[in-house]
């Protein structure tokens, strides 16, 4: 009789056990995070602003490379904190791999920046650098929207 | 003769279509207007390298960056297709664990 509720309590647990393991949610991409949401807004504004203070300023001192230089460090600076944290979630290497791309398209600006010198950025070089940048930004924020949405 | 936008950028989407696969159709919407875009930049970067109002290196430059914002259109497409999956997936277990919970006649999972 023991044996017999033993074997029976045995198969209750092997069967809730496949059956918790068959009903877990799938888990392929890393879930949304607001934080790094809004600190991929912020960055996006301080960026837009950026861009449209040097058009004003092209041809003008404060349009030069060295009256600007702060802004790549700093930008760089914030896409390091957006880097750590989205490596601490798990399945975020799409994330990464975004956050990497703007990066080394604010590098490549500060490069176009550096080249004009005193000059500043003008147009030609403005325009379809904005272009990239807002093109990279939204793409992060449909990733962001997508997740959001998918949890 | 320059850069024929509409051809570049459906070249794009082919590509796009070629890593995406079937879910292309749920992220059209979002990424073809994004290389319509970039495939207008790489048309002016042409005209600007052309009216010599940017210099070679510029241009590779700024090429690179379009290089770098088609990836991002590419990986956000691809992410927005893997959420999909993963939603999918999850209803199907979801339905699996009803009927499994009505069939026991208590909330088991």
């Amino acid at each position: 009789m023991r044996t017999h509720i033993r074997t029976n309590g045995l198969r209750i647990m092997t069967f809730a056990l496949v059956l918790g393991i068959s009903a877990c949610t799938v888990h392929l991409i890393a879930d949304y995070d607001p934080l790094l949401d809004s600190g991929a807004t912020a960055l996006s504004n301080k960026v837009n602003a950026f861009l449209a203070k040097m058009e004003t300023a092209s041809g003008t001192p404060s349009g030069t490379y060295a009256a600007n230089v702060g802004f790549y460090s700093e930008a760089q600076g914030d896409l390091k904190t957006l880097e750590l944290r989205a490596a601490n979630a798990p399945q975020s290497e799409k994330i990464l791999e975004s956050v990497r791309l703007l990066s080394e398209n604010i590098e490549n600006l500060r490069k176009l920046h550096e080249g004009r010198g005193n000059q500043g950025l003008s147009r030609p070089i403005l325009d379809p650098a904005r272009s990239a940048l807002e093109i990279q930004f939204r793409a992060l924020f449909a990733v962001e929207n997508a997740l959001r949405r998918g949890k | 003769m320059g850069l024929d936008v509409n051809a570049t950028a459906q070249q794009m989407v082919s590509a796009a279509v070629g890593v995406i696969g079937g879910k292309w159709n749920r992220v059209k919407a979002y990424a073809a207007p994004e290389f319509l875009k970039i495939a207008h930049t790489l048309a002016g970067i042409e005209a600007a390298k052309l009216n010599g109002e940017i210099t070679e290196q510029e241009a590779h430059i700024l090429l690179d960056m379009q290089k770098n914002a088609s990836r991002s259109v590419l990986i956000a497409s691809e992410t927005m297709g893997i959420v999909v999956a993963e939603q999918a997936i999850n209803a199907a277990l979801a339905v699996v664990r009803d009927a499994v919970n009505k069939l026991i006649g208590w909330p088991l999972v």
